[in-house]
């Protein structure tokens, strides 16, 4: 019997990781990607809670981490949860017990998962991210779906490092790494100093 | 070392010890670091530096900033070359290669000067009145070759540049007094701030002058409030020009890098909960006779040169102004070492410490006195003062001849408030100031400083302290600072203000780039040319690369005089972003190339890529079009693939087709609302082909519905369509049905699709070893099967849009690639061979297969293609039905027909109209087109009136200019009745 080999869909195209002074830019591997709804007439939380561990978070662009497995806000009725690939069967297992409450489903292949760590992570997403990443307003734990330039992704602020995770659709993924690399490659300085005013590191 | 005869023995914030060579029109110069190319000019003694743009005027410097209306230059050479960059704003470096716009050989000496002595003629609607006859046409083509200025760089733009997004509380536009004392109150508010400057350092007008702020030296005074912005956090953007303000708050920001091997600039899309304006104002030029000669200069800009640059203009300068500032310009000349020949002050009373200043150092002002003629070749030599009287008529038999080498003008100051103007704001002139202010905000933001009409510095600091403070959230206060006039009242009349009028003899002129003179205005007023706006287009006033920053208000000031009108009646024209000109990189930043338009890339890219398939874009998917093989031609290529597939196997990515799970307890309940067909009624297991509209009626999309279960769906899409498909089923939930319980979830990347079509297709999907079984007794047409290929999981869809037995085998994603190769392995023994998008179209084509988007378009029902009767078939409501109900959308509509050349060898473009024969008016058009390899003759689809009732009939295609014999015909071309699918 053959076997189908998986492929990510950077094997071809990116050599990554990609180091760049102040930035790290690799992929993660193994993730598992599940979408969650819940039913509009049910209530699937609490029965979520017992399968994952953690309450589903209900504030916008929030997410709650529980060992390898994260849960996203996306709408009011829809998360996105990841974890490991060799965690995933089980747990799509039990959630399926939660239909028609909860409805999950593997999306592990339609996206990409790419991490972008470093001192200056934050200002290389600034180059295509319109959202404002300071501290003040995305801090660890915040999540958000936006746009690198045209390409739609998800960000996830892994640590305060700062570290984030990017899930980008696999048939976008080469264009988003095009673009973080090439942006990486000439990132400029934060802004101009001032004479006799040094740069500040806001 | 060559001397820099202009240069003053000390001062100037230069770096003396740096001396850097530049060139100017193929002539060798020296400046130093800290110059400008125009103050290092100035110090070589250069003064004429460019020609206006339509009489080839010689012109000098005329300002030390970004309202330079003359010294335009080129700069480099080749690919790096960029044109028409202002000399004000040109950071001096070593090597500099500078050449004037719009002038050859050279700016002194102009061929195109000749053009010079037509002036008389052109006046305003010259051109549209003179080349109307006999045609516009026969003259554009010289026009356009002599307009434009300065030259686009011929080859790619090897350069770097950086777009960012950034966010701030409080954004001050302006590095002066008043911007950082209001960056310094907002953030001891505790706002994140952030001061933007577009010079090398902080200071704004301090920097050009020698006055003390607050009792201390005004270079101190900086020092200490930068300290202070740095130790507050404030971030300090200099080099960094504000260039436009949009919705939202957004502020557009051009950022000079020129990181050494990096980028070099960079363009920020800054967007601020509040924004401060403190970006200044405009010095204006007075309006006399002979106004423009080379070294007629702002007298604020001559003070900056002497000041900041340790530049003399000239050594023996002449002053005209109506304001006091000019008193202080003066004062800072004498300073350094500069003679005043003359000093002429329109206005009659002044005020008297300012008379005793100036007689103390031993020049005597000569009130009620102006400007009214001027000599040189070309540069300035000598200027005629003369007395003026309230309305500015002069009397110029008591005038006398000054000699000058430089006059410096002052006309009073215009605030900046150009962003102010982008950002839906208002303008209204203050009569007490004499210049238009801020009025109606629409945004979030206030203004401070002398763009504030706050003219005076520790005015400015005060209004920023207060501006700043109020951007930060802290609250208003209860009354503003008692408003102090910034100049001693004055008698003069509002026309003496805005123009000297002289025996009229020689023009004055208004708009120095463009040729704009007082008397053109007032031919426009007089054409019925009344709106400042019409002004504008008519005369080409405040059009020029400068935009009218230094000409716009005394040209509004002449025609309220003009139209006997109040100038706040007149009122300003709106202003448009970019503020300065900004470089097309920084716009585009890493934009470039396949960066530009990202396309979606399929499971199977590389493998196509090592099949040697042309790639094109179809719907925002790189797609293989066709696989041309040992030289093979495009359209041998496609012929050859869909031959393949009627003869053996193909295969093919069919990833991009749209998927769309919809899961839940009234899923085809849902489903029977949105389609055309009734979805319910699919069975477990089985396929459908659905037709989608718009509320309409018109056909918005077709795909397969496959049901996975009782209460799940998978939902085929159109490729373009796949996104917006989702959107809009959960519009339709969210806003329409909400009481429906049903989740959309699309997986459109989460599978791959590899088709398998042909006769040989059967054999090759049993070589893949499927786990269950795929005869047809099992798995007949629009059906499909759940099983595993290679321990992998897939899913076997029988359906076919090639009229050839075909499977579409779907397995997760990151595994197509995988399964790709594994059929082209097992399938060599069937002859199995990939396909492209441009073969597959061929036989969809012959079949008469619907694409939507080509052979539809927004008037499309799906009566026009055949599916009238299973729509009104169908019993309950679904999107767009209502419409489609309509008496006439039932009247002699096009509909979709085959269409087939009398002549084998004919051929039609797609877009062809056809028409009746012995008609004279198109009744439709081809949709598709193309040659047949299976039926060795061309085939077309059609939308043509009354088409279906209609098959046999002869008609004419209007083919690129020939008239094509066809015949209509039914969509099905080849194999009618389906043998082809059980092959």
């Amino acid at each position: 019997m053959f076997e189908l080999q998986s492929q990510s869909p950077l094997d071809h195209f990116v050599q990554l990781p990609i180091e760049a002074p102040g930035v790290r830019i690799s992929e993660i591997p193994d993730v598992a990607i599940f979408g969650l709804s819940v039913s509009r007439t049910g209530d699937a939380a609490e029965a979520a809670r017992d399968v994952i561990g953690a309450a589903l978070p209900s504030a916008p662009n929030s997410s709650v981490a529980q060992g390898n497995l994260w849960v996203t806000w996306m709408t009011p009725t829809q998360w996105r949860l990841t974890t490991t690939r060799a965690d995933a069967p089980a747990l799509l297992t039990s959630l399926e017990r939660l239909k028609p409450a909860l409805w999950a489903f593997d999306i592990s292949d339609a996206l990409c998962a790419i991490s972008i760590d470093g001192a200056r992570a934050s200002d290389l997403l600034s180059t295509g991210v319109p959202i404002d990443l300071h501290p003040r307003r995305f801090s660890t734990g915040c999540a958000a779906a936006t746009l690198f330039h045209t390409i739609p992704v998800h960000i996830q602020q892994a640590h305060e490092a700062p570290a984030y995770r990017i899930l980008v659709e696999r048939s976008l993924a080469h264009a988003l790494c095009n673009h973080l690399v090439e942006a990486a490659r000439f990132l400029a300085p934060a802004c101009t100093a001032t004479k006799g005013i040094e740069v500040s590191a806001a | 070392m060559k001397r820099q005869p202009f240069r003053l023995v000390s001062g100037g914030r230069i770096d003396r010890e740096r001396p850097l060579r530049f060139a100017f029109d193929g002539r060798d110069y020296v400046g130093y670091e800290g110059d400008t190319l125009a103050s290092a000019l100035l110090a070589n003694g250069v003064r004429t530096v460019g020609r206006s743009f339509r009489l080839h005027r010689p012109r000098g410097i005329m300002s030390a900033g970004a309202e330079e209306a003359n010294a335009i230059m080129q700069l480099g050479r080749g690919a790096t070359t960029e044109p028409n960059l202002k000399a004000t704003q040109i950071a001096l470096f070593d090597g500099l290669d500078a050449r004037a716009v719009n002038a050859w050989p050279s700016a002194r000496f102009d061929i195109s000067a000749v053009l010079g002595l037509f002036q008389r003629f052109l006046k305003p609607g010259f051109y549209y009145k003179t080349f109307i006859w006999p045609y516009w046409n026969l003259y554009s083509w010289l026009i356009r070759r002599l307009g434009g200025m300065g030259i686009a760089p011929p080859l790619a733009d090897p350069d770097r540049y950086e777009t960012r997004f950034d966010h701030c509380d409080v954004l001050v536009v302006g590095g002066g007094p008043a911007g950082m004392s209001a960056a310094r109150a907002a953030a001891e508010s505790g706002a994140h701030v952030v001061l933007v400057d577009d010079q090398r350092e902080l200071g704004g007008s301090l920097l050009g002058m020698r006055e003390e702020v607050a009792g201390q030296p005004a270079l101190d005074w900086i020092a200490d409030a930068g300290a202070q912005l740095h130790a507050l956090g404030v971030r300090v953007f200099t080099e960094t020009m504000a260039v436009g303000w949009y919705d939202h708050n957004l502020i557009a920001l051009n950022q000079q890098v020129n990181a050494p091997g990096g980028i070099r600039q960079r363009f920020l899309k800054m967007r601020a909960r509040h924004v401060v304006l403190a970006s200044g104002a405009i010095e204006r030029p007075l309006v006399f006779p002979a106004n423009d000669r080379p070294n007629i200069m702002l007298a604020g800009a001559a003070r900056a040169y002497a000041v900041r640059f340790g530049v003399a203009a000239g050594w023996r300068a002449a002053i005209a102004t109506n304001n006091d500032s000019a008193y202080e310009a003066a004062f800072d000349l004498l300073d350094a070492g500069i003679t005043i020949s003359a000093f002429a002050d329109l206005r009659d009373r002044v005020r008297p410490d300012l008379i005793a200043r100036l007689r103390a150092k031993g020049v005597e002002p000569l009130l009620s006195c102006g400007p009214v003629d001027t000599k040189g070749d070309p540069e300035i030599q000598a200027v005629h003062l003369a007395p003026v009287d309230r309305n500015g008529r002069a009397d110029l038999s008591r005038g006398k001849w000054h000699d000058c080498d430089l006059l410096c003008v002052s006309g009073g100051w215009s605030p900046t408030l150009h962003l102010f103007s982008q950002s839906g704001g208002r303008l209204k002139f203050d009569d007490q100031r004499r210049c238009f202010l801020a009025d109606a905000w629409v945004q979030q933001g206030g203004v401070a400083g002398a763009a504030a009409g706050e003219f005076s510095t520790l005015e400015a600091i005060a209004g920023g302290r207060t501006v700043g403070a109020v951007a930060a959230g802290e609250p208003v206060p209860a009354a503003k600072p008692a408003d102090t006039p910034a100049e001693a009242p004055s008698t003069l009349s509002d026309s003496c203000a805005w123009e000297v009028i002289g025996d009229g003899r020689r023009p004055a002129w208004v708009d120095h780039q463009y040729d704009v003179t007082s008397s053109d205005v007032r031919i426009a007023a007089a054409e019925n040319y009344r709106s400042v706006e019409h002004l504008k287009r008519y005369t080409t006033l405040g059009m020029a690369l400068d935009q009218g920053k230094t000409s716009n208000v005394n040209g509004i000031g002449v025609l309220a005089a003009a139209l006997v009108k109040p100038i706040a009646d007149v009122g300003t024209t709106r202003f448009r972003p970019p503020y300065s000109p900004v470089t097309l990189g920084a716009i585009v930043g890493h934009r470039t190339g396949r960066r530009l338009l990202p396309l979606r890339q399929l499971p199977t890219h590389a493998e196509q890529e090592k099949h040697g398939a042309t790639m094109e874009d179809y719907g925002g998917w790189l797609r293989p079009a066709f696989y041309a093989a040992g030289g093979e031609s495009e359209e041998d290529a496609i012929r050859r693939e869909a031959l393949h597939v009627r003869n053996a196997v193909g295969l093919f990515d069919a990833s991009p087709l749209g998927k769309l799970l919809v899961s839940g307890p009234d899923a085809a309940k849902f489903l029977d609302r949105m389609y055309i067909n009734t979805i319910s009624t699919i069975k477990v297991g089985k396929c459908r082909y659905a037709l989608l509209l718009n509320e309409h009626g018109a056909i918005r999309d077709d795909g397969v519905i496959q049901r996975l279960a009782d209460d799940e769906f998978l939902v085929g899409t159109t490729s373009g369509f796949a996104t917006e498909a989702g959107y809009w089923f959960e519009d339709w939930l969210q806003c329409e049905w909400p009481d429906l319980d049903v989740i959309v979830q699309p997986v459109t990347n989460q599978w791959a699709t590899i088709n398998l079509a042909g006769p040989n297709a059967l054999a090759l999907l049993r070589a893949l070893e499927p786990s269950v079984n795929v005869d047809d007794s099992e798995l007949p047409h629009m059906s499909l099967a759940n099983a595993t290929i290679g321990r992998a999981n897939v899913r076997i869809a029988r359906v076919s849009y090639s009229g050839e037995r075909s499977y579409e085998i779907s397995i997760a994603a990151n595994r197509g690639a995988a399964l790709w190769r594994q059929c082209l392995d097992v399938g060599a023994g069937f002859g199995v061979a990939p396909f492209g998008v441009e073969a597959l179209m061929r036989l969809r084509l012959e079949k008469g297969f619907l694409h939507v988007g080509a052979d539809t378009d927004s008037d499309t029902y799906p009566q026009d293609i055949g599916f009238g009767r299973v729509m009104f078939a169908k019993k309950n409501d679904f999107v767009g039905r209502r419409s489609t109900m309509r008496v006439n959308a039932n009247d002699r509509r096009k509909q979709l027909v085959g269409i087939q050349a009398l002549s084998v060898s004919d051929a039609f473009v797609t877009g062809s109209h056809i028409i009746a024969e012995g008609g004279t008016h198109s009744q439709g058009w081809i949709s598709s087109s193309g040659f047949s390899p299976v039926l060795g003759r061309y085939v077309a689809l059609g939308r043509v009136e009354c088409g279906v009732s209609r098959h046999g009939e002869d008609v004419i295609v209007f083919n690129q200019g020939r008239r094509i014999r066809a015949r209509l015909c039914s969509p099905c071309a080849f194999d009618p009745d389906g043998t082809r699918l059980h092959v």
